[in-house]
């Protein structure tokens, strides 16, 4: 398609001879739009509230807005202006505010802002686990490690038979035993390890048994979370919900035993947050058995994320509430543990100063800082006094603190003080590469002054990088980036694709993700082959439903790497999760498809539509394809604003069907996957398919900038303008140039928005 | 006597009741229903339940009738004579799966068979959950089912030193077949359930002047452009401060809950002062009409507490095992028993010296109290001769003597309950040993 239209008033100024160009009468672009368009975008470009609210800028070539404003502009009498006024106003925005979105950003600056809902739960577990212990997983075997005895009366352990590791819980005994050896009638087993989910959000564990069993997640003391010891001997599954931070180690045991049952069977599932329900794949179980952690389960009201990312930006009475009941259980919690927390004993003589001092440190690592004497007095000293027991002093601390100020809104510290310190910086590095409080190495190192030179100060950030809260923060990044975080599960027409079952849709979710992770924390892959997608993650079920040779080695996952290009991908946006997650339930969705890779991949920009048009198959031809389909509904100028950038993209990625499959034709007629496509410099571009679009991913700089910019506010959760020392045109060159890993890119845009305003001491 | 043959007519006459009794029996349980409105007399139900048996020979009184003598267990209890009922000669006669203290426990109030199942005891056959529902349920149930006795929580279940798990001897009160009742045995978590969190509200506030003025001074120590949110946040803590001042459902109570000693730890040690705290409570949402029957269970059968406050350091399961001749347990186990009684007097003088809201009377006079045991005696595991002790007027029953119970299974004893309330059963757990009806108390 041949995009005269764009290129018409060049043609016509040229035919009219450049005499007519720069004479007196050329219209006065500020005047004209002064005159006709200021009062739905505003004198200054800034937008009219009930008309055109945004701010009037994007990333069109000056000859598309030409077009535009010629041919729809003013929208209630598009013929009010046409040819050189249309022209005129149209440069005039281009030069003056199109392209400056700094122009209208309210805030340029790092604002205090609250603990998002994630950094909440996350600095508070982390808190606790600075008395508990952090779990951590040092050797990797996969599995749940189970022990089989012989019952006898009432002793379930009577004598051990068998030790062996389980890669998961899902057994059917019959009337047998586990081992031929073991008596079939009375038995027990015991199981235990820990899980390592990859999300965080809500969890449901369940255990299908009509045996008696008792499942403990994430708790090793008190009742378990499950507690069906008793049975008749009748099939029964129980539940149990859990909230559970993403990226970290849970223990996890389950006691198992039948005694005189007609038959014997477990199966350990959960749902995950994105739920659906499954055995619970080895790839999270570990038979390493960590020690609890304490994961605030109050329910929080969402974020504001009306700036395209969650931000603490306000505050209400629901969230004043749940915080309050969050601080509440918590100071619970602690109380009920202070020997434990403190490690003394009731008869121990040093028992108040004991526990005195991890108040202290409590209230230090919450405040990110150590306390002035008047602070402490104020938090600590006076909380303490011979009428009160030793706990309910710790349960005021732990409540005043969890609903300070100071721990609840963390960039107060850098606002207050005239210059950043070390311990601005500590807590930056801390909120914006975990989501969490600095920790005691980090403090350690301010003790003794090793703060301050670059040196240092990135040595702790690279130790930061290796610890799994990076990763987990990143994860969550790609979720929110690959817009996974509020949708379902790809669900198919059963009867067409019978074969697309929830467990695939499962199975795919889980490569997408998996593959992701490693190539960026195992492989440390660059911007390039982040986004070209040269390996994917395959097990069983997607060689049978894509018709791929069935993987050949094993591991405990069950998946493992393929050629990309043996799968027809052609970039990490062709993932089948992906491209099915961006279809209808029987065909394909160029336009979801298009949107999606055009703000994302491309990193271009997208109003949503003016008017909402809905696309029903029906309406047309039968033998018609998709993109024919598509084309017709879009032509309208007004639909074209935005139609030609999605049509652009989507229609190259139209050989894949609505489940990911590779397609050469539809029906009988071959598909047409070229494109023609305009880019954010005014280049006319041909795409050849979905090889043409990834080709322009990574050559795109206007891509790479998107993502880091992306990145940044993710990680920050301020606006990106704030962090002066942060070139994002330089990073993306680097990153599209080959010279920066993704990993790198995190550290980088970590250290840089963290020492923003700090002065390094050399 | 052939359980199977006996007939009510010869119940009666053997408990030396003629038969003109009768009409005045069905007479007063008209009263109970068809008539009642929200100003007719309450009746409300407390099980109490401590384990291991008793030491008969100091337990049972040996008169039957008013005079029965208070022998060293029941002593505490001599100040209410007169609205004691002692019931003899019943037993449990519940058969099947389960040791007997499975049994003891678990069909003590449900009067039926537990479930062959998995989970092993010291003798017989494993077994599960029982087959029915509990008699304080079933009564609960009952007065929830009608709007002139329905309550909030309708019956509330306390524990005292119960472990956290879930088998046939931690649990007595039953909502069905296979489930089971989990007791609240934190004070704590007890009251929150009653009152809500008023005292985490408290809590709350206790802190948030300090919190305040952090707040202040946290903003102050901002440039004026970053104060907004801080602003917005000390808004909302003033508001806080307000809502949680004014109050709550407490200004509406006719008995402000009991203040709570802080941390009370679920030890053996803290069992008497956390038994006390129960029983308050207890009382307490009667008086507030919160619940018209409760339980009160103390560990569990085969408890294992060590009475450390009447100087025995022996674990009680392990002492109620211990031969007759054995003197030194004999004697403790004495002690133990007569200190359960004296917490059962507790709970008595708190009812008695408790006016009836809108009535004649004390609380007791609207009470049935019961005191029972999985056991008759713990060393020889017998479910005959289980103790059933009974205070206070509420449901009509002649109170102040003991009685012969006439060897009968307890299931008819839980019928009486259940007709004393208007709710006429036929039958109440096993249907055989229901045999003969409700026993005849009043």
């Amino acid at each position: 398609m041949f995009l005269w239209k764009y290129y018409r008033p060049l043609f016509l100024a040229l035919t009219f001879g450049a005499s007519s160009m720069g004479m007196a009468n050329t219209p006065d672009g500020k005047k004209l739009y002064t005159q006709h368009c200021a009062e739905c975008h505003g004198k200054k470009g800034e937008g009219v509230e009930d008309e055109y609210s945004k701010p009037l800028i994007g990333d069109w070539p000056v000859t598309k807005l030409i077009h535009y404003v010629d041919r729809t502009m003013p929208d209630y009498d598009p013929d009010l202006v046409k040819g050189k006024e249309a022209e005129a106003i149209s440069r005039f925005v281009f030069k003056t505010f199109y392209q400056k979105p700094e122009l209208f950003q309210k805030d340029s600056k790092i604002q205090l802002a609250r603990l998002t809902n994630r950094q909440f739960r996350q600095s508070v577990s982390d808190l606790f686990a600075q008395f508990m212990g952090t779990p951590k997983i040092d050797e990797y075997k996969a599995g749940l490690r189970g022990k089989y005895y012989n019952a006898e009366g009432m002793n379930k352990k009577k004598k051990m038979h068998s030790e062996r590791v389980d890669p998961k819980i899902a057994f059917d005994f019959g009337k047998k035993a586990p081992y031929q050896q073991m008596n079939p009638k009375k038995f027990s087993i015991y199981w235990e390890g820990s899980i390592l989910p990859r999300e965080s959000g809500w969890y449901e564990f369940f255990v299908k048994s009509p045996n008696g069993f008792a499942l403990r997640i994430n708790k090793l003391d008190g009742r378990p979370s499950i507690d069906e010891k008793v049975t008749a001997g009748v099939m029964r599954e129980s539940g149990t919900k859990i909230f559970l931070l993403g990226g970290r180690p849970y223990p996890l045991r389950l006691d198992y035993h039948k005694f005189d049952d007609p038959n014997a069977s477990i199966e350990l599932s959960w749902r995950t947050p994105v739920g659906q329900k499954e055995i619970i794949p080895t790839e999270f179980l570990f038979t390493k058995m960590v020690n609890q952690s304490y994961i605030p389960q109050q329910k929080l009201p969402p974020d504001d994320s009306s700036h395209g990312y969650q931000r603490g930006i306000q505050v209400d009475q629901s969230w004043d509430e749940a915080i309050t009941y969050a601080a509440l259980d918590a100071a619970q919690f602690a109380a009920e543990r202070i020997n434990q927390l403190a490690r003394t004993k009731d008869d121990d003589h040093q028992r108040k100063k004991k526990v005195m001092e991890i108040a202290t440190q409590f209230v230090r690592y919450a405040f990110r800082q150590k306390l002035s004497e008047e602070d402490a007095n104020f938090f600590i000293k006076s909380r303490f006094n011979d009428q009160t027991p030793l706990h309910v002093s710790i349960e005021k601390i732990v409540l005043m603190t969890l609903k300070s100020p100071r721990f609840l809104y963390p960039e107060w510290q850098a606002l207050e003080k005239k210059k950043a310190d070390s311990y601005v910086v500590a807590t930056r590095l801390a909120l914006y590469m975990w989501d969490s409080i600095p920790d005691n190495h980090m403090h350690k190192q301010i003790d003794v002054d090793h703060f301050r030179n670059k040196g240092h100060i990135e040595s702790q950030a690279k130790r930061m990088l290796q610890d799994p809260r990076s990763k987990a923060k990143f994860n969550d990044f790609m979720l929110h980036w690959l817009e996974m975080k509020t949708k379902e599960l790809p669900s198919k027409n059963t009867k067409r694709y019978s074969n697309f079952t929830p467990a695939l849709a499962l199975d795919l979710r889980r490569s997408l993700f998996r593959g992701i992770e490693k190539a960026i924390w195992e492989q440390n892959v660059d911007w390039h082959n982040f986004i070209s997608m040269p390996s994917i993650q395959f097990n069983d079920r997607m060689a049978n439903y894509y018709g791929l040779p069935f993987p050949t080695e094993t591991n405990t996952s069950g998946f493992i790497p393929l050629k990309s290009q043996k799968m027809g991908r052609v970039g990490l946006h062709t993932h089948p999760y992906i491209l099915a997650s961006h279809s209808y339930a029987e065909e394909s969705s160029p336009i979801h498809r298009g949107v999606f890779v055009s703000r994302k991949i491309l990193g271009r920009t997208l109003r949503p539509p003016k008017e909402a048009v809905s696309f029903s198959n029906a309406d047309y031809d039968p033998n018609w394809t998709m993109r024919q389909k598509v084309t017709a509904l879009t032509k309208p100028a007004n639909c074209m604003s935005c139609h030609d950038l999605i049509n652009a993209t989507g229609f190259t990625l139209e050989g894949f069907d609505t489940t990911g499959r590779t397609r050469t034709n539809l029906g009988t007629k071959p598909l047409n996957l070229a494109t023609e496509y305009l880019d954010e410099n005014g280049n006319q571009r041909k795409l050849d398919g979905a090889k043409g679009l990834l080709q322009e991913a990574l050559k795109s700089t206007r891509s790479s900038k998107y993502f880091i910019e992306e990145l940044c506010k993710h990680l920050a959760k301020q606006p990106i303008q704030s962090y002066s020392d942060i070139n994002f045109l330089e990073l993306s060159k680097m990153l599209s140039s080959r010279k920066l890993t993704i990993k790198d890119l995190y550290l980088k845009i970590a250290m840089q928005a963290a020492t923003d305003d700090f002065v390094f001491n050399n | 006597m052939n359980l199977n043959s006996i007939n009510r007519r010869t119940a009666l006459k053997n408990l030396g009741l003629s038969s003109l009794s009768l009409p005045i029996l069905s007479q007063s349980s008209s009263l109970f229903s068809a008539n009642a409105d929200k100003t007719a007399p309450k009746q409300r139900l407390i099980v109490m339940f401590s384990p291991n048996g008793t030491i008969p020979n100091h337990f049972w009184p040996n008169t039957i009738g008013e005079d029965f003598e208070h022998k060293t267990i029941l002593k505490p209890l001599e100040p209410f004579h007169d609205q004691l009922l002692i019931l003899r000669n019943l037993h449990n006669k519940v058969r099947g799966d389960g040791d007997n203290h499975m049994r003891g426990m678990s069909c003590l109030l449900t009067g039926i068979e537990l479930f062959p199942g998995n989970v092993m005891g010291g003798g017989n056959t494993p077994s599960g959950w029982p087959k029915g529902i509990s008699i304080d349920r079933e009564i609960s149930n009952h007065l929830q089912s009608q709007p002139h006795t329905r309550t909030r929580f309708g019956a509330l279940h306390f524990g005292v030193g119960v472990q956290d798990t879930a088998d046939p001897w931690t649990r007595m009160s039953y909502n069905g077949p296979n489930q089971p009742v989990t007791p609240l045995s934190d004070p704590y978590d007890a009251y929150r359930k009653i009152y809500g969190n008023v005292r985490d509200k408290k809590k709350v506030r206790s802190i948030l002047d300090d919190l305040k003025a952090d707040l202040q001074k946290v903003a102050n120590r901002l440039p004026e452009s970053d104060r907004k949110l801080l602003i917005e946040h000390s808004k909302l803590v003033q508001r806080m401060d307000r809502e949680y001042e004014a109050g709550s459902s407490l200004s509406n109570l006719s008995a402000p809950p009991p203040e709570l000693p802080e941390g009370i730890r679920n030890l053996n040690e803290n069992i008497p002062q956390l038994g006390r705290l129960q029983i308050d409570l207890l009382v307490n949402s009667f008086v507030n009409d919160f619940a018209r029957v409760a339980t009160l269970q103390y560990t569990k059968s085969v408890g294992q507490a060590k009475m450390k406050w009447l100087d025995v350091e022996d674990a009680h399961h392990t002492l109620s095992h211990e031969p007759d001749k054995n003197k030194d347990a004999h004697d403790k186990l004495v002690r133990i028993n007569t200190w359960f009684a004296e917490e059962l007097a507790y709970l008595l003088k708190k009812l008695e010296s408790t006016p009836e809201p809108g009535q004649k009377g004390s609380m007791l006079d609207h009470t049935l109290v019961i005191w029972t045991n999985e056991l008759g005696k713990g060393n020889n595991h017998t479910l005959d001769h289980i103790p059933f002790v009974l205070a206070g007027n509420g449901f009509g029953f002649r109170m102040g003597r003991s009685m012969s119970c006439e060897n009968v299974p307890h299931n008819r004893f839980l019928l009486s309950l259940a007709h004393a309330v208007g709710h006429p059963l036929k039958t109440f757990g096993n249907p055989k040993l229901s045999a003969g009806g409700p026993l005849i108390l009043g």
